[in-house]
């Protein structure tokens, strides 16, 4: 009877200690996947703005905020990226159940997507630090954890190819579960920040980069690409992935959208053979070895190489095709239109201008054909082959070209009544009488290449700089040839000045 | 307690100092800043701090091809950059002439009372990040575009060791009370906090003993006589 008056017994003040802590135990629990769900939605949001077109990421310090910041930094996610955390991790509790991340890929002007990065938050259960308080110690720890995410994101080598590019668009995905790396093909650079402990175990964001497409010995080049020359190019050797814990075989859950293209389907993704084609045509895979060893750049691009391809422009030329750091000269727009003296159209012979103008009295060389609208040949214009009276003119070879022997060059008083010009654009003499628009807009189709088209866009000073730095250096490489030639010539000017004066 | 030191060596060209210092040291310093304490007192009388938001931008790197982050503070800005600069010119000027070797440090520390408030504080270090070059000389285009894009993934792989030591939790002052906050923090900042710290220069060139002794006692004195 007496245990069960007084309050102040063992068991019962066991039994509220045993209560309170469980009940601590929960909240805390309740605040550590609280705050890893935030953590998850702000590393979303810095991986997607600094691996978005441009790159970059900037916030104001504030130093009275109406409401305090999450972690004490200025990152405000956009409602999307809330609205796609929850949508993924509804049915889980985010990191401690599944790992959470972004894949970052390159899209090509054929909607491919290329994987260039994966980023991804994920818990071990194993590494616990029990004195750990949730409130404070584990919350200015995921601050700093979250300071570093945004620097390690700038040490990454596809940061360099993102602020640098205006050719590739880059697209983001979020997903659950560890990533399947294999993707990647080559990864050049891992990256692993942690553990982050907590009493309940301990937090990792972990990052996978591919070799390709930024590496100094870079294997993909696109027309923005700016390669140093063979002997410049450093030898770095390929990371090894050791520290990288994927878990392979396990299924990835990739939301509502799997629109990446799966590696063994494209041609550009297979590193077996070269795409020859390519898409865009500058884009070339060498085939690759195996495992990691030195890889040499490519040969630096020459200038037919790197120019685009302007709209209702013909392709551009191979590299086998063009002569290095050589354009050739187009025809002129529309030049097919324009009638000339190697026009087959007139098809008889040819004078020469100062045969012709060696009369004293020059005479009229235009004749107005429709006035006259006889048929006689001195009139009308070339052939008199289905040509309308209307539309006939004579040109100033047709008239030459029916010029013979006896024709002194002198037209018969009374002839020059007019003059005909054959007008810009006007139909060769074959199609004279046929007013063929569509005619037109295919040779307007198949203009040559402007050499508008060849300016790059985006060409900032910054890049015009770097593009004279790289000339500078091709020069200074064929100084050694000049310097050579220049001592050949001082050597064989030496020796003829030595024949001369040992000359009697 | 003895300060953690962390030595980082690079080789470059004396014009890459200034952005390889700026780039590593606003690095450090990012992670090291907090944003302006608050304090507010309920009506309970309980007293609560509201810390303040910290910003950040982008630099872009004009001798290096590199991208590094750093607090978008002005006047922390124009403190680093009011011991960086000068360093950088002194070693232009000292690479022209010899082979110059140089050193910059970033040491993190807090105020010790010395025992009667009117002898001032100590200044003990808990932290110190010294950098140290090697300068080189390039003479043709090529040898200065291979120094450009072979210290990127160099300082890349520095900024990365700076992310791993920030995140092993190693000791770092308490956060003070409200009327003790000048011996942890930095106050004088309007719009971040980050920890006190101080920027420390040696420039070696021909003569280095001379210089090293006569530097240190200098600052040995400037720091006794500091109140």
């Amino acid at each position: 009877m007496t245990s069960l008056k007084s309050p102040t017994t063992p068991t019962k003040s066991f039994m509220a200690t045993a209560a309170a802590a469980a009940t601590a135990k929960a909240e805390d629990s309740a605040e550590l996947e609280k705050y890893l769900a935030v953590l998850a939605t702000k590393a979303a949001t810095i991986i997607t703005a600094t691996r978005s077109s441009g790159g970059r990421l900037t916030s104001n310090c504030n130093p009275q905020p109406a409401t305090a910041d999450w972690f004490g930094l200025a990152i405000h996610e956009p409602a999307s990226i809330r609205t796609e955390v929850k949508e993924l991790t509804r049915d889980h509790i985010p990191v401690i159940d599944k790992a959470f991340g972004v894949q970052v890929s390159a899209v090509l002007p054929t909607h491919e997507l290329i994987p260039l990065e994966y980023w991804w938050l994920w818990f071990d259960a194993a590494a616990v630090e029990k004195d750990a308080h949730i409130r404070s110690t584990v919350y200015n720890r995921m601050t700093i954890l979250l300071k570093s995410i945004i620097v390690v994101l700038r040490a990454s080598p596809v940061n360099s190819l993102i602020r640098q590019n205006d050719y590739f668009k880059f697209t983001h995905k979020m997903f659950v579960g560890d990533p399947d790396v294999r993707n990647l093909q080559s990864v050049a650079k891992t990256f692993k920040i942690g553990p982050l402990k907590t009493p309940y175990g301990a937090v990792y964001f972990s990052g996978a980069c591919r070799e390709t497409a930024f590496s100094e010995g870079s294997l993909v080049s696109h027309p923005l690409n700016e390669q140093l020359p063979r002997e410049l190019t450093p030898r770095r050797s390929v990371s090894e992935t050791s520290n990288i814990p994927v878990r392979l075989g396990v299924s990835n859950k990739m939301g509502e959208r799997n629109s990446s293209a799966s590696p063994g389907h494209s041609p550009l993704l297979d590193s077996r053979r070269p795409s020859e084609t390519g898409s865009p045509r500058q884009i070339r895979f060498a085939p690759t070895g195996g495992p990691a060893h030195l890889i040499e750049a490519p040969p630096p691009k020459t200038f037919a190489e790197m120019q685009y391809t302007g709209a209702f422009a013909s392709p551009c030329k191979s590299a086998s095709e063009s002569d290095d750091e050589t354009y050739e000269i187009p025809d002129r727009a529309f030049a097919d239109l324009v009638s000339y003296p190697d026009d087959d159209d007139f098809g008889s012979p040819r004078y020469p201008v100062q045969e012709l103008l060696k009369a004293t009295r020059p005479k009229s060389i235009l004749k107005d054909v429709p006035s006259k609208a006889t048929t006689s040949d001195e009139t009308t214009a070339g052939r008199s082959d289905g040509m309308s009276p209307k539309s006939a003119k004579v040109s100033l070879l047709a008239q030459l070209s029916r010029m013979d022997d006896d024709d002194d060059g002198f037209e018969e008083d009374g002839d020059l009544d007019g003059y005909s010009v054959r007008p810009a654009f006007a139909p060769p003499k074959s199609q004279v009488g046929s007013h063929d628009l569509a005619a037109f807009y295919h040779q307007c189709q198949a203009a040559p290449n402007s050499l508008k088209f060849l300016e790059k866009k985006g060409v900032t000073v910054s890049r015009t700089v770097k593009s004279l730095s790289q000339k500078l250096v091709g020069m200074e490489s064929e100084l050694l040839e000049f310097d050579k030639f220049v001592d050949d010539l001082r050597v064989v000017g030496g020796e003829s000045s030595w024949i001369m004066t040992s000359s009697p | 307690m003895n300060a953690r030191r962390h030595v980082i060596d690079l080789t470059c060209e004396a014009r890459q100092v200034e952005d390889s210092v700026s780039c590593l040291f606003h690095t450090i310093l990012f992670h090291r800043s907090l944003g302006k304490f608050r304090f507010r007192e309920d009506k309970l009388g309980n007293q609560t701090i509201v810390i303040g938001t910290v910003g950040f931008d982008d630099v872009d790197c004009t001798a290096v091809d590199l991208t590094y982050v750093r607090c978008s503070s002005t006047e922390l800005r124009r403190a680093v950059a009011k011991e960086v600069s000068p360093f950088a010119t002194a070693l232009q000027q000292e690479a022209s002439s010899s082979s110059a070797t140089a050193a910059i440090s970033l040491e993190f520390y807090e105020k010790r009372p010395r025992g009667l408030s009117v002898m001032g504080y100590d200044k003990l270090p808990w932290e110190i990040w010294v950098i140290k070059f090697t300068l080189v000389q390039s003479d043709t285009e090529s040898e200065r575009l291979r120094y450009r894009y072979e210290l990127a993934p160099v300082l890349s792989d520095k900024m990365l060791t700076i992310v791993d030591v920030m995140n092993r939790y190693e000791y770092v002052p308490k956060n003070p009370h409200k009327d003790q906050l000048d011996v942890v923090f930095d106050i004088s900042f309007p719009d971040v906090q980050p920890y006190l710290f101080r920027i420390s220069r040696n420039v070696e060139s021909s003569n280095p003993s001379s210089q090293s002794v006569s530097k240190s006692m200098g600052r040995f004195l400037r720091d006794a006589l500091e109140l």
